[in-house]
């Protein structure tokens, strides 16, 4: 099979345990990247890296991904915000990751009411969304929001002003606030 | 919409914004796009520099600042541009540049370039345009010119490079490729070490000022300055490997980058040291120095030298003992002990601290993982690994005892040997150092220290919180739970801005939930007294001094519970309300203080008791009566009706229609059966049935609650049948369905369990009594039971014991049938002078009784490679034998010769205390396919488990135990595995729980455990015959009782 990706996917699918070895060992440092972006505990990355090396086992089948790397790396930015959920309230010192979200959750405005919420929906609203930004500023949501990257880091990434970046985070915001809001989504 | 939503939703975008964020990056964020990047920069910057000086000079100039080039200098020759010191590297005559980039474009010309004390020029030189050395004027930046720079009196090599510098300014060595250490007077960097341009970032670093910096009102030298200095990526394993940093710094920056994970070079590391989790180095300059003297099989775990002094902590060789820490002066040549003593050659010093008043005297460190020295090492700092120890005070002697939660900071005074002050921080505040700036106050326990301003720092077992504010009080008990059914634990009161306010000890978080619930201004400490806000007085309570302290079963309320008029009456603490209990309500399991007790508290069936109950999940000895007394005094009760309560709890039972008596039926909210107590002790005498607890809550549906309640009823049975003193009988038909439904190898543990054990009834020699309690015949005792399964029962549980040599004989011939073999020679007793026919016939019928233990699906069958026995010393020096390192204590010695000398702890072991049933076959204990148990996890668990429960259970049961432990051990937050279990709730959500921590599992972990034990078992926790089946028939059964 040409693509190893493809047919790491195949073997998952025929339950051969060793897939998932390989598959950490070609992925391992893209998802502890993304992992310890977050949490900024190595230690708690590479658990997060063995919870999302089970949950691509678990939902092989039924899913079938087209980018393993990239669905093992939304398994592993799971599996981070989750835990960084839990142990967030035992931290002292938040991460930009905790900001990260925080910002994030600033957009909805109340809890407290919860409703039955298409994921996917929702998803492919937001990145229906991002898809008409201008580049720049999409590359820093998702680094932002996605990576959990702090605003430092993405300056220095795009070698920009620290000030730059956060204004067009809180720009980006504040439209997709808007978007939602009319797309009909309660914040 | 809900803040999850949101936050899944974004994680759910599509994948090519994912992959376009991923790949995007500015090309200086690419290193490798950068060295390229800074390849080219140098090969143009060369080109710009070149031109004119090939121009001036008709020579090219090649220039590079390529990755792999070795660029020979011009000769050994000093620069007085240079200063008259330059170091090796420039004298040795080359420098190897593997890469030197810059932070502009390559397509930037060379004045664009920014050198603010130091630059890098390229150039060749030719003699006869060189200038006299002696006449050498250091060039001012702006007349730097190569050929000036350059002149080295000789026909300079065709590749060459030309180092110059701003005025003041001295180049003293190449720090790998991207940093130059100089030398400068600017800034105030004239007294630094550690002063470095970087060509890369274009900027200089000064390592003395940035730990200088994080030193700042901290007069300790401690890792959390250069571990923020790493964490800020100022300095990076390149940067370490290149030598920027050196000396003491050095070590530290290794140690961090090696106890991070972050690099595996350097060369100082310490296995053994590292398994204990120390941060450890070692110097080779330090070790070499002190490789003179001989030290015991140790590691030389070394924190930070100068030339004069280090400091460093032995560790044996096994890593398992740390014998202490020493000051090491190099020019006096003498070891000084941390608590002032100097010593020849250093000694175990493994042990814990001391206590007279309300300062500590006396210091010795069981476990340091980082020791720092003040510059005067007058002073020292170690620090206790979170899991190594923190300190609780015994409430019998005052003294204060090492735990296992924490972290702690202990400041020595190395000239007096005195500790002036401890502090602790939990593991996730490492870099929240705050030092203490008082001396330590104990109140309630709990450890108070001022440091700094308001600040105070509360240590306590379980961790540490810092609360800003001025400490008013602690406050215990009386506390509601949180919602999360988490005991209230300790409350600070604190003054903050004026207002009192309350956080919890247990990790600092504002205690909030309760505080409306106490509006009324009373708040209960010790269940009899109130804390009035907000001007902190505290009275009475209650008139009269609650009988005990309980908490609910769920363990949210607390309640005070007293004998009024022939009734119990609790008290919730939290709304001060009487509480609607009823006849058979149970109270939480309250742990005694004692590692391996548990006290539950119920109120009697005919509701004019309090009961007090205890079980033993490990095999501490004590009598019930004395623990029945101890708890009633640490309960603070002044009542002998309470105790006599506690004690009468044998004579207190309901009787059925059927005649039945039990003592209670412990029903939970909605009426259901949950735990039902067949009396025990004089009853089981005069009943000829057996008492004993089995909960039936709803939490042990799966097999390993089960097996624990199964030990837990082993330990139960033991007991009453201590307090007897006398002999039991089975009831039949709860044990036939024990047998029925158990899993034979729980049912062998709670066998073994008795049969190993030395209590009372086991050594009474066998004595039966009638249904009167007068003594009888065995074969009396033998014809009042007239199912022969519970005869069959009967004889495991008297036992048998086996002379040790016969045994070992019998099981080499007969590989794992003692258990039969017992029943057979016990049969052969009991029945001496039967027909050899009829005896046959019986025996035969017990080996097929004892076998049907043995399920033909199991994987786990009676083999010659697996020995059961309790023969104990025979059966420890066979397992020695074969694994010789599977008992071998911390200083060596062989397990064996440890216990019988009684070295083992305080207790003095009893060899007939310990039951080994091992698998003797490679000694890895390899479990099931899933769970290949990694040794060294397991001897640390059988470890703790012998050490810390005071008995040794190293059987299959007790593998898996252990395989549970690793396992779950990651998913509970607790230290403390007296017990564990998990299971589901009554919603069907997966936990685990052990004692003093409690986790939610996934379905994914819970599947986990579930298929080792499947996998080690064979075992179908649905099936019939399961803990699961077995639980509802039993319930069904007492039910229908009760019926």
């Amino acid at each position: 099979m040409a693509n190893p990706d493809a047919e790491l996917v195949e073997r998952i699918r025929n339950r051969d345990e060793t897939a998932l070895e390989d598959v950490k060992r070609r992925y391992s440092a893209y998802c502890l990247s993304i992992a310890n972006g977050i949490l900024q505990n190595l230690q708690d990355a590479e658990e997060c890296l063995s919870d999302a090396l089970f949950a691509l086992w678990k939902s092989i089948p039924p899913h079938d991904p087209a980018d393993l790397k990239t669905f093992l790396g939304k398994l592993t930015r799971n599996a981070a915000v989750s835990r960084l959920r839990k142990t967030q309230a035992q931290r002292r010192v938040p991460t930009s990751a905790v900001f990260s979200l925080e910002e994030l959750e600033s957009l909805v405005g109340s809890d407290s009411v919860e409703e039955a919420l298409s994921e996917k929906e929702l998803s492919e609203c937001i990145s229906g969304f991002l898809r008409a930004l201008p580049k720049m500023q999409r590359l820093f949501f998702v680094r932002r929001y996605w990576y959990c990257d702090a605003v430092k880091d993405i300056a220095e990434r795009f070698g920009c002003s620290e000030g730059k970046v956060a204004m067009s985070l809180k720009r980006t915001r504040d439209e997709l606030a808007e978007t939602l809001k009319n797309r009909g989504y309660h914040l | 919409m809900r803040k999850e939503d949101l936050i899944n939703a974004v994680g759910g975008i599509s994948d090519d914004l994912i992959r376009e964020a991923d790949g995007s990056r500015r090309p200086s964020g690419n290193r490798k796009k950068w060295i390229a990047l800074a390849v080219a920069a140098v090969i143009l910057l060369s080109a710009v520099m070149i031109v004119p000086a090939v121009l001036s000079r008709e020579r090219p100039s090649d220039i590079s600042g390529n990755a792999s080039e070795e660029v020979p200098l011009p000769s050994n020759t000093v620069y007085d541009e240079f200063g008259a010191d330059i170091m090796a590297p420039w004298k040795d005559g080359s420098l190897k540049f593997t890469s030197v980039s810059y932070r502009h474009s390559s397509a930037e010309p060379l004045p664009a370039l920014k050198l603010p004390s130091a630059r890098l020029l390229s150039a060749s030189a030719s003699s006869e345009d060189a200038p006299d050395p002696s006449n050498a004027v250091a060039p001012s930046e702006s007349d730097i010119s190569p050929a000036d720079s350059m002149d080295t009196g000789r026909e300079p090599a065709a590749e060459e490079v030309t180092v110059s510098m701003a005025d003041n300014i001295r180049i003293e060595a190449a720090a790998g490729t991207r940093f130059i250490r100089i030398k400068t007077e600017e800034k105030g960097h004239a007294n630094c070490d550690g002063v470095y341009y970087d060509v890369q970032e274009d900027k200089t670093i000064c390592i003395s000022c940035m730990i200088r910096d994080r030193m700042k009102g901290n007069p300790y030298y401690t890792d959390a300055c250069v571990r923020a200095l790493i964490e800020e990526c100022v300095i990076g394993p390149e940067e370490l490997a290149a030598g920027m940093v050196d000396g003491v710094y050095h070590d530290a920056y290794l140690a961090i980058y090696e106890s991070e994970g972050l690099s595996d070079f350097g060369n100082g590391k310490s296995p053994s040291a590292s398994a204990l989790g120390i941060k450890d180095i070692i110097s080779p300059s330090a070790r070499q120095r002190m490789a003179k003297y001989k030290f015991p099989a140790v590691s030389i775990v070394e924190y930070g030298s100068r030339p004069d002094k280090c400091v460093f902590t032995l560790v044996s060789a096994g890593g398992q003992a740390v014998y202490g820490s020493f000051v090491y002066d190099f020019i006096e040549e003498s070891f000084t002990k941390i608590d002032g003593e100097t010593l020849g050659v250093p000694r175990c010093l493994n042990g814990f601290f001391s206590w007279v008043g309300d300062e500590m005297t006396s210091v010795q460190l069981p476990l340091a993982s980082g020791v720092a020295v003040d510059a005067n090492y007058t002073e020292l700092v170690a620090t206790i690994p979170y899991y190594a120890s923190f300190m609780e005070e015994d409430q019998e002697t005052g003294l204060f005892s090492p735990v296992y939660e924490a972290s702690n900071i202990f400041v020595f005074d190395l000239t007096s040997g005195t500790c002036s002050a401890v502090f602790g921080l939990s593991r996730e505040m490492k870099d929240d150092l705050r030092y203490p700036t008082g001396p330590a106050i104990r109140q309630n326990g709990v450890i108070c220290f001022p440091a700094g301003g308001h600040l105070n720092g509360y240590a306590f077992p379980g961790g540490l919180c810092y609360i800003e504010g001025e400490f008013l009080a602690v406050l215990t008990d009386g506390v509601r739970a949180d919602e999360a059914g988490e005991s209230g634990g300790r409350i600070a009161a604190v003054k903050q801005d004026g207002n009192v306010r309350f956080f919890r000890l247990r990790d600092g978080a504002p205690a909030e939930t309760d505080v409306d619930a106490f509006s009324a201004s009373r708040w209960v400490k010790d269940g009899n007294e109130a804390f009035h806000l907000p001007d902190l007085k505290r009275e009475k309570l209650f008139e009269k001094t609650p009988d005990a302290i309980a908490s609910s079963a769920d363990g949210r309320f607390l309640y005070a519970c007293f004998k009024d008029d022939g009734r119990v009456e609790c008290v919730d603490l939290a709304t001060l309300e009487r509480a609607d209990l009823e006849p058979g309500d149970a109270f939480l399991s309250q742990t005694s203080g004692q590692d391996d007790v548990n006290v539950a508290m119920y109120v009697s069936g005919d509701g004019t008791h309090l009961l007090l109950s205890y079980f033993r999940t490990r095999a501490l000895r004590f009598r019930k009566q004395d623990f029945l007394k101890a708890e009633y005094e640490r309960y603070g009760s002044n009542s002998d009706d309470f105790l006599k309560s506690g004690l009468s709890l044998a004579s207190q039972y309901y009787e059925l229609d059927d005649g039945t008596k039990v003592s209670f039926a412990v029903r939970d909210s909605e009426n259901r059966l949950t735990a039902a107590c067949i009396l025990c002790a004089d009853d089981m005498i005069r009943l000829g049935k057996l008492n004993f607890l089995i909960p039936l809550d709803s939490r042990p549906d799966d097999y390993p609650t089960w097996q624990m309640i199964l030990a837990d009823t082993a330990e139960k049975l033991c007991e009453y049948a201590e307090v007897s003193g006398n002999v039991a009988y089975i009831r039949a038909d709860a044990m036939k369905a024990l047998l029925n439904g158990a899993d034979p190898y729980a049912v062998r543990k709670l066998f073994s369990d008795l049969n190993t054990s030395n209590y009372r009834w086991f050594d009474a020699g066998n004595e039966f009594r009638n249904l009167s309690g007068e003594p009888v015949t065995p074969a009396e005792a033998r014809s009042a039971v007239a199912d022969e399964t519970a005869r069959v029962l009967m004889l495991y549980f008297f036992g048998y014991t086996v002379p040790e040599d016969e045994f070992l004989e019998e099981s080499r011939k007969n590989g794992d049938q003692f258990n039969v073999l017992c029943l057979e020679r016990y049969y052969r007793e009991v029945n001496e002078g039967l027909d050899e026919d009829e005896m046959r016939r019986l025996l035969g019928k017990l080996k097929s009784e004892v076998l049907k233990c043995y399920p033909e699906e199991s994987p786990v069958k009676p083999s010659k490679n697996t020995v059961y026995a309790y023969n104990h010393s025979q059966m420890f020096e066979e397992i020695s034998r074969r694994v010789p390192d599977i008992f071998e204590d911390v200083t060596g010695t062989s397990y064996l010769q440890a216990l019988s000398e009684g070295k083992l702890g305080n207790r003095k072991y009893n060899r007939n205390d310990f039951f080994a049933s091992f698998p003797l076959g490679n000694g890895s204990m390899n479990l099931s396919p899933h769970l290949q148990v990694n040794k060294e996890a397991l001897d640390e668990a059988v470890a703790d488990a012998r050490f810390r429960k005071g008995t040794v259970a190293v059987n299959t049961e007790c593998a898996v135990y252990l395989s549970f432990r690793i396992i779950l051990s990651h998913w509970v937050p607790t230290e403390k595995f007296t017990y564990l279990s998990f299971g589901r709730d009554e919603n069907g959500n997966c936990f685990a729980v052990a004692e003093g921590g409690y986790a939610e599992l996934t379905e994914e972990q819970y599947q986990s455990v579930l298929s080792l034990l499947r996998a080690s078992r064979g075992y179908d926790p649905v099936a019939e015959g399961s803990a699961e089946w077995l639980r509802e028939s039993i319930v069904r059964e007492i039910a229908e009782e009760f019926e």
